[in-house]
């Protein structure tokens, strides 16, 4: 009712204002699903850009200054998790290079959507 | 500490290549420098659980401390500062103190959403005879002021670059009890190397954090250390914040005793096993409390019936339990395990989730498929 009443009423303008917002946002909202498409395609393909990964992974064998990289590999995380875990190392004395190519690379290989990794078994040592 | 101290040589991780551990049998290896190591369910057949099946969790690399230049060194609100050498420690009183050890994100793998952290399963825990030197008696040494109100507990290990050292404060009202010792021995041989040679604290009913290793100096003090693993780490929150949920730094409480729960170790996940009755067991403990009942569904958790707890029944330890289930007729079967305590406290049917990982105790879980 009160729509139908917007409709008829004299244009004023705040009227118009408020018109031309509510058709610029549907607007928006038709093309949210097309613009969200766009972006994870852009992501995906960045992503999984072999350039990218192998620069990632480059800078992934970097840690092994402090710790072995299967403490990495355990982890499952999504990006705001791994950017955690990146402003800690770097906290804690971390130089990382190219923090994107690092980034993506953990995220696409050691997300949280991947499943867990296995945890290998040691052989038996004497002392 | 630092490897000022002498005899102090940190190991690389070039020496860690081959996956296997000195003194340890076949385990889980999470992280292999440092060295991060899980006992397999299956290789949990005794109370004591040997040294060579325990497992092992390291902050920082292992250091090599050399007997000879060992000192723990006890300084702050004393009235005479201590500088104890191994000879020394072993020419104190001896006390035998068994203790279960469980690391405090045992289980951290079962939270969702997922958490990072070492992706322990169930067997960042063990139960051992540790031998050494009641904390009271070195206190008693060096004069601790009467106002102290934290042991300040530093050990050899050191991090890489800006890492931070790993410092534990354990509160006097802990110190002070007969139970918190010195270790230099655990299951009747020297503490080995990768478990805290020549000294650890042993802190019972505590989180494995409190319960450092190579433990190699002691400031009595008023207040506890700020650092990163007392300050931050190792801290619960007061209020449970929900599964994904957030809790703010002041409502984080440093943690000391540990929850109630059990495990199964017998039969195995998903086995299969022959028509007859069937032999149940595990463990279950409960921080500073004893356990009290261990009860067995063989339904999924519908009807619960009473495990026999073994005989063994100290503080501070575990206890084994054993249930026979003869199953009526073949099939699939779930059974669940919750412990109770002696404050009452009863194993959940799901551990709350809390952003560090810690303390997970939800209701053990087994599939069994019993063969026609």
């Amino acid at each position: 009712m009160r729509f139908i009443l917007l409709w008829n009423t004299r244009k004023t303008e705040p009227v118009r204002a408020a018109r031309s917002r509510v058709f610029l946002s549907l607007l928006a909202a038709r093309h949210v699903p097309f613009a969200l498409l766009m972006l994870i395609t852009a992501l995906a393909a960045f992503a999984a850009d072999p350039a990218t990964l192998a620069k990632g992974a480059a800078e992934e064998k970097r840690c092994v200054g402090c710790h072995g990289l299967r403490i990495i590999g355990t982890q499952r995380l999504n990006r705001t998790g791994w950017e955690r875990e990146l402003d800690k190392m770097v906290r804690w004395g971390a130089t990382i290079k190219d923090r994107d190519a690092l980034l993506h690379y953990l995220v696409a290989t050691y997300g949280d959507d991947k499943p867990a990794a296995p945890l290998p078994r040691s052989e038996s040592a004497k002392k | 500490m630092s490897f000022l101290a002498a005899g102090v040589t940190p190991f690389s991780a070039s020496a860690q290549s081959p996956l296997s551990f000195p003194g340890k049998r076949s385990l889980m290896v999470h992280s292999e420098f440092p060295e991060d190591l899980e006992t397999p369910v299956e290789a949990f057949d005794s109370w004591i659980t040997p040294n060579d099946t325990f497992f092992v969790r390291q902050h920082l690399p292992r250091p090599k401390v050399a007997a000879a230049a060992y000192r723990l060194k006890v300084s702050g609100m004393v009235s005479s500062p201590l500088d104890l050498s191994l000879d020394n420690l072993r020419k104190m009183p001896q006390v035998k103190v068994a203790a279960t050890l469980e690391c405090a994100g045992n289980g951290r793998s079962y939270f969702r959403p997922k958490l990072p952290g070492l992706q322990w399963t169930k067997g960042a825990i063990g139960n051992a005879e540790w031998r050494g030197v009641r904390l009271t008696d070195i206190l008693k040494k060096a004069g601790a002021a009467t106002a102290a109100r934290y042991g300040n507990f530093n050990g050899a290990d050191v991090g890489a670059g800006k890492t931070p050292d790993f410092i534990r404060s354990i509160p006097m009202r802990k110190l002070m009890l007969e139970s918190t010792i010195v270790a230099l021995e655990m299951n009747g041989e020297p503490l080995p190397e990768i478990h805290g040679f020549p000294a650890r604290l042993i802190v019972p009913g505590w989180d494995g954090a409190s319960w450092v290793k190579w433990v190699n100096d002691l400031k009595v003090d008023e207040k506890p250390d700020s650092g990163f693993y007392f300050g931050t780490a190792y801290r619960y929150p007061k209020y449970a914040v929900g599964p994904g949920g957030a809790a703010r730094p002041e409502d984080m409480e440093v943690l000391e005793g540990m929850a109630v729960k059990s495990f199964f170790t017998r039969p195995a996940d998903q086995s299969k096993v022959k028509a007859g009755p069937v032999n149940v067991q595990g463990f279950a403990w409960a921080g500073e409390h004893r356990v009290t009942r261990v009860e067995i569904s063989t339904d999924g958790g519908g009807k619960w019936q009473d495990a026999r707890l073994g005989t063994q029944n100290i503080p501070f330890c575990w206890r084994t339990f054993q249930f026979s289930f003869t199953p009526p007729k073949p099939g699939h079967y779930v059974l669940c395990s919750r412990a109770t305590d002696s404050s009452g406290r009863v194993q959940p049917i799901e551990a709350p989730w809390n952003p560090p990982g810690y303390l997970w105790n939800s209701i053990d879980r087994i599939g069994i498929m019993v063969e026609g």
